[in-house]
């Protein structure tokens, strides 16, 4: 969340979206039946449940234990069984690194931007 | 002390679950209403914060430390994820200010 | 010497094929030489076959060359069935048609398309084989169809005139109606017997129920009306005289015309099965149509015309005796008819070759002292088709006439009535070309025997090839001559076989009925059996000798000492064809038309927009579909959202259902 206000703060957005008007149709109305009924039907099945909702096996990986404390018994957990899935995602998170620095560089040259539509000459001059 | 002791309703774990759906509802709803991509990313994380949540309430409700487990590594992929998106959004800002997800309607049939 | 029978169709298939390769490069005169010798080299291994056959049992061979359909229960074999029917028939078509074949190197000499006229005669002496000697009904009819196109192809041969296109036309759709009868019995044969091969459905015959035997026989016979010109069907023929004279003589006077004749001899047990109602109704369609026939050839004024009507009434003649039940008597009268048929054919070719291509005969006469060969010979044609004893065509129609009187004698009485015309019209036909006065060079308008009564008549022939326009022009000089030897020769080899082919079957005595006890193993059996005295015989050939005899004498008194006059006998009615003609034509323009139009709308409007609807409808529904790529990232969302909203739906309901 810090980055995106970094984020925020260097692309200077100083335009609100327009929020009154729609370019596709009935996307609005879809869009609040199907969260409603999304909603629902998750509350419906939790609500009505109750503690009956969850139905797997008990303490699968580990047992919450009572002797260590929280943080302690994850990081066992995480060095001893999930050590591959955990060595993956820090490989993950440092190729995602590089791919940001390489996306978000200034390139030496700005080539126009090909349009769909017929563009006449000046224009185009300008936004080279 | 309990947190549960204090209130008036009894807090079983199920309201967590709630809470999580409530979340996650809210997020989907802005991904399909919103066209600023940064707003669209807001929601996705949402999203995810929703699912971590249920995760954890799960891992509770099963006596597991399986769902805090996971809440580890859908964090680290969600901030992956963040990382490279915001680049993404940099680069298409910087060019063409202005930009939302209704631009890229060139595979129209 | 008997398995050589495949031999005989195979050498006019081996000419046909030559031709179509190398005929431009033969040219003139080769390739009608290669072609006689074809056709010529059929008739010996036909002869040869034929002694072979004798010692055969039961005088029957059959040779299968090979399995032609192999469709499961449908099996369909390529085999010749040689018995004493079959061989017959092929010793007079490859004998008539190599005649033909010999004269036609003279007729058509100087011809632009020389060769490929040799290559369609072979083609169809092929086909005419093929029809003759097949062992099931689908060989037949591959020869039935082939003799169809190749008659299409020769009447047109002349196409450059659109009025012989037409004719060939006329031809081919004609036989077409009929074709479809003979289809349908093909297929009823099928189902009832489970076989189309002769030699298995037909001795079982008598088996089957009334009414499917009557069904097969009917439908087949349609078929030979189609093809031999019987009554409803008939209006092909006297067109057809459009194309080539030696098409006339080898198609429509020997061979082709007679398929009809054949196949209802060949399916005599099955039609001794139906109902006897069939059997009158051919005899009386018969001589009905010899009737008709014999009446319109009175009034022609084309050469050929006449001679193809006086064909359609002769075939009559011939279904007339299938009808009474005297099936050998049809064969009979089909070789003798062949032979004089052919060589009036051929002599009408030669006069018209002699006179420069002209067919009217009010433009002719006194043709005896320049053209004495063709003269000769075709008055022995003409006595032979009169019925002059001891000519064969009086041996052969009073045959007919016998059966025809042991079964009804209305019938015996048409018959002698419509023989005496025959005689008539014969020799009008005679008179007008070889006696009397020299007309050719006359300019007006030819008013010398037919007073004003024929003017009508002449306006209305407008249909007629030859005739030239009405208003009066300078001809160029003709000058008559006689033809090559190589038509002449053809013209005496006919004129002998006319004379003495009535020998075959003298009715006497046992031993003299060479024809009808070599037809015995297949028109035998349910053939009638007419048995009257000797007596009784010499008394009816009497009869038929006298009426032949006045038909001649009336002609005399009308064309060559004028005592009655023309106008009793030469009615503008008969000319037109009883106005039969006139009366399809106006019915298919006008009501015809009316349904085909109609028909036409359903197939375009129905059908093919039914074909074109789903095609349309295919993609008008594309169309609409295709409303769904809007290509907005959010659409994609909200369709995984509605997914997903579904899915829990169903997972939900599942446990309460």
């Amino acid at each position: 969340m810090v980055l995106i206000l970094f984020v925020l703060m260097l692309l200077g957005v100083d335009q609100e979206e327009d929020l009154t008007d729609e370019p596709i149709i009935g996307q609005r109305i879809l869009a609040g039946v199907a969260g409603l009924a999304l909603l629902g039907s998750v509350l419906v099945v939790f609500i009505r449940g109750g503690e009956q909702v969850v139905t797997g096996q008990h303490s699968a990986t580990a047992a919450l234990s009572k002797d260590l404390s929280n943080i302690a018994q994850l990081g066992r957990t995480i060095f001893t069984t999930w050590i591959f899935a955990f060595e993956i995602t820090a490989g993950l998170l440092t190729i995602a690194v590089i791919g940001a620095v390489v996306l978000s560089r200034r390139p030496d040259s700005y080539e126009p931007i090909p349009e769909p539509e017929s563009m006449d000459d000046d224009t185009a001059e300008e936004l080279a | 002390m309990t947190l549960a002791s204090l209130s008036i309703v009894p807090l079983s774990p199920v309201w967590y679950l709630v809470l999580g759906a409530f979340l996650f509802t809210i997020g989907a709803v802005g991904l399909l209403i919103r066209r600023n991509p940064l707003v669209m990313l807001m929601c996705v994380e949402l999203m995810l914060n929703a699912v971590t949540l249920t995760f954890v309430t799960f891992g509770t409700m099963l006596n597991d430390i399986g769902g805090q487990v996971i809440v580890f590594f859908v964090l680290v992929v969600a901030a992956a994820e963040v990382v490279v998106g915001l680049a993404i959004i940099v680069a298409v800002s910087r060019r063409r200010p202005g930009a939302n997800a209704d631009d890229i309607s060139l595979l129209r049939g | 010497m008997v398995s050589l029978v495949w031999l005989i169709p195979a050498l006019p298939l081996a000419g046909f094929v030559l031709l179509l390769l190398f005929g431009k490069r033969l040219g003139e005169p080769a390739s009608g030489w290669l072609a006689t010798a074809m056709v010529a080299g059929a008739f010996v291994v036909a002869v040869v076959a034929f002694l072979g056959l004798r010692n055969e049992p039961d005088h029957t061979y059959t040779q299968t060359l090979f399995t032609w359909i192999p469709a499961g229960s449908f099996t369909v074999d390529f085999g010749f069935l040689f018995d004493p029917l079959s061989s017959a028939m092929l010793l007079f078509i490859t004998g008539v048609g190599a005649l033909i074949h010999l004269y036609s190197i003279g007729y058509m000499h100087g011809d632009k398309r020389y060769p490929q006229f040799f290559l369609y005669l072979n083609l169809f002496v092929f086909s005419m084989l093929m029809l003759v000697l097949g062992d099931n009904m689908l060989v037949t009819f591959l020869g039935w169809e082939g003799v169809g196109v190749c008659s299409y192809f020769l009447i047109s041969f002349w196409f450059e005139k659109p009025a012989n296109s037409s004719a060939a036309k006329k031809a081919f759709i004609t036989n077409r109606v009929g074709d479809w009868g003979f289809m349908v019995g093909i297929f009823v044969t099928w189902f009832t017997f489970g076989t189309i091969q002769y030699t298995q459905f037909l001795p079982v015959s008598q088996g089957a129920a009334t009414t499917t035997a009557t069904v097969i026989s009917v439908m087949l016979f349609i078929g030979a009306v189609g093809k031999s010109a019987q009554l409803p069907l008939y209006l092909w023929l006297p067109d057809a005289m459009a194309g080539p004279t030696p098409v006339s003589a080898l198609i429509h006077a020997a061979t082709m015309v007679t398929a009809g004749v054949y196949l209802m001899v060949r399916v005599n047990p099955m039609l001794h099965a139906a109902s006897p109602w069939v059997s009158t109704m051919i005899a009386w369609i018969g001589v009905g149509t010899a009737l008709f026939a014999a009446t319109i050839a009175i009034a022609q004024h084309d050469i050929k015309k006449v001679l193809a009507y006086s064909t359609v009434s002769q075939l009559g003649y011939m279904f007339l005796a299938i009808g009474v039940g005297g099936y050998w008597v049809a064969i009979f009268h089909m070789i003798t008819h062949a032979f004089f048929k052919a060589l009036l054919f051929l002599g009408a070719g030669s006069v018209i070759h002699g006179m420069d291509d002209e067919q009217d005969m009010r433009r002719m006469g006194a043709l005896r002292k320049l053209m004495p060969i063709t003269a000769m010979t075709f008055i022995v044609g003409w006595l032979a088709i009169s019925g002059v004893p001891p000519f064969s065509g009086f041996w052969s129609k009073d045959e007919i006439l016998t059966y025809a009187l042991h079964q009804n004698v209305a019938l015996y009485v048409v018959g002698l009535f419509t023989a005496l015309l025959t005689a008539f019209y014969m020799s009008r036909e005679v008179y007008l070309v070889f006696y009397g006065k020299a007309r050719w060079n006359e300019t007006d308008e030819p008013t010398t025997l037919e007073a004003h009564a024929n003017v009508e008549a002449d306006v209305a022939d407008a249909d007629a090839v030859s005739v030239p326009d009405a208003a009066p022009e300078v001809r160029p000089e003709v000058h008559p001559h006689e033809s090559p030897w190589v038509m002449t020769v053809p013209l005496v080899v006919l004129a002998l076989f006319a004379a003495v082919a009535g020998f075959l079957n003298l009715p006497f005595s046992h031993s003299t009925k060479y024809l009808e006890n070599w037809l015995e193993p297949v028109t035998g059996r349910y053939g009638a059996e007419v048995t009257y005295s000797n007596p009784t015989i010499v008394v009816l050939l009497c009869i038929s000798t006298v009426v032949a005899l006045t038909g001649i004498a009336v002609a005399y008194f009308v064309y060559i000492k004028p005592r009655l006059p023309v106008r009793w006998f030469e009615h503008p009615v008969m000319a037109k064809g009883w106005y039969y003609d006139w009366a399809v034509t106006w019915f298919m323009g006008g009501p015809g038309r009316i349904a085909f139009d109609a028909i036409s709308w359903f197939d375009r409007t129905v059908i093919d927009g039914a074909v074109n609807g789903v095609g349309s409808l295919t993609r008008d529904a594309g169309d609409v579909l295709r409303k769904a790529q809007t290509g907005y990232v959010r659409t994609y969302a909200l369709g995984i959202a509605i997914g997903a909203v579904l899915l829990m739906a169903f997972v939900l309901m599942r446990g309460t259902i």
